[in-house]
């Protein structure tokens, strides 16, 4: 049986990973924009080590469910571009190696309360090459930092864009994946 | 399985143990772009490899079946690559997780997102 015959022509997939700590917003920002209600799945993780969870004092091997949101935006019939969000701490990376794979490129959405929940994520994607934007979720609709001063405190460099962002609107968030895709384009034709 | 048992409350079952106690699919080659259709029909009786083929009855892909499923992911890509190894599920994995998109690909996504 040809797969062609069974799944009729291949789709272009594109991929775009959305990172940041519990709370920040990611699962909004991936309904926002995506056009199934926002799925979840979920990855059982065995976390071997200290107190990573500020329970203090709790040093032992802990299983832990993490949630993976999935969206999916069906630009014309042959080209999907799936949004996957994914917690931007360092005992998540685990699962980071396999979004990256093949990505587009990534959002890295910050919470001005918790800047450092970003930091493991920055450097993985530094570190793989993958393009990435940093929004700035302003939850409460004003923005109270600038996105130069996000930039500073995450110490990102000038190619790449932080912009401030209100993952609850649709246009809001389509500002964001509009600036990653023209990164990428900039990135693409200068070669690097 | 009926699909409403995943939600409510926790499961009385550990995850893997729907999959033997086994973590690893038996190939690598699913991975969540991956599109994964039923082609024939399951002839043995588990629920939840059912429960999953029955997903696949249009092309889905590998993360969208865990998450319309309720299991855990790990356990939905043990279960596939059960039902691909059997013959009853075919998989396909996009080319795009080799090649980076070119400049045509790029302009006509940018353009594509600003209409949405």
């Amino acid at each position: 049986m040809s797969a062609t015959r069974v799944f009729g022509p291949a789709p272009d997939t594109l991929k775009i990973v959305v990172a940041g700590g519990f709370g920040a917003g990611k699962t909004t920002l991936v309904s926002a924009l995506s056009e199934v209600e926002a799925l979840h799945t979920e990855e059982e993780m065995t976390i071997a080590g200290t107190a990573v969870d500020d329970l203090n004092g709790v040093e032992t091997k802990t299983t832990t469910t993490v949630a993976l949101d999935f969206g999916r935006i069906t630009l014309d019939p042959t080209t999907v571009v799936y949004l996957f969000g994914t917690p931007g701490q360092r005992r998540f990376s685990h699962m980071w190696e396999e979004l990256v794979e093949g990505a587009l490129g990534a959002v890295v959405l910050a919470d001005t309360r918790r800047l450092t929940d970003c930091f493991d994520v920055i450097d993985f994607f530094e570190a793989r090459r993958v393009p990435f934007v940093v929004a700035v979720n302003c939850f409460d609709g004003q923005s109270s930092h600038r996105a130069e001063d996000v930039r500073v405190a995450l110490d990102v460099a000038d190619p790449v864009p932080v912009l401030l962002c209100d993952a609850r609107d649709r246009a809001s968030v389509k500002g964001v994946v509009v600036e990653l895709v023209e990164l990428v384009l900039r990135l693409e034709l200068s070669g690097a | 399985m009926n699909p409403d048992d995943h939600a409510e409350g926790p499961d009385l079952i550990r995850p893997y143990a729907l999959t033997g106690g086994r973590t690893r699919p038996s190939r690598s080659d699913l991975t969540l772009t991956t599109r994964v259709v039923a082609v024939a029909d399951v002839v043995e009786d588990e629920p939840e490899a059912r429960e999953i083929h029955a997903l696949c009855v249009r092309p889905v892909t590998v993360a969208e079946a865990a998450s319309r499923s309720g299991l855990p992911l790990g356990v939905v890509r043990v279960l596939l690559a059960d039902l691909v190894d059997r013959g009853y599920v075919m998989a396909r994995t996009p080319e795009r997780e080799r090649h980076r998109p070119d400049e045509a690909t790029l302009r006509a996504v940018l353009a594509r997102v600003k209409e949405l």
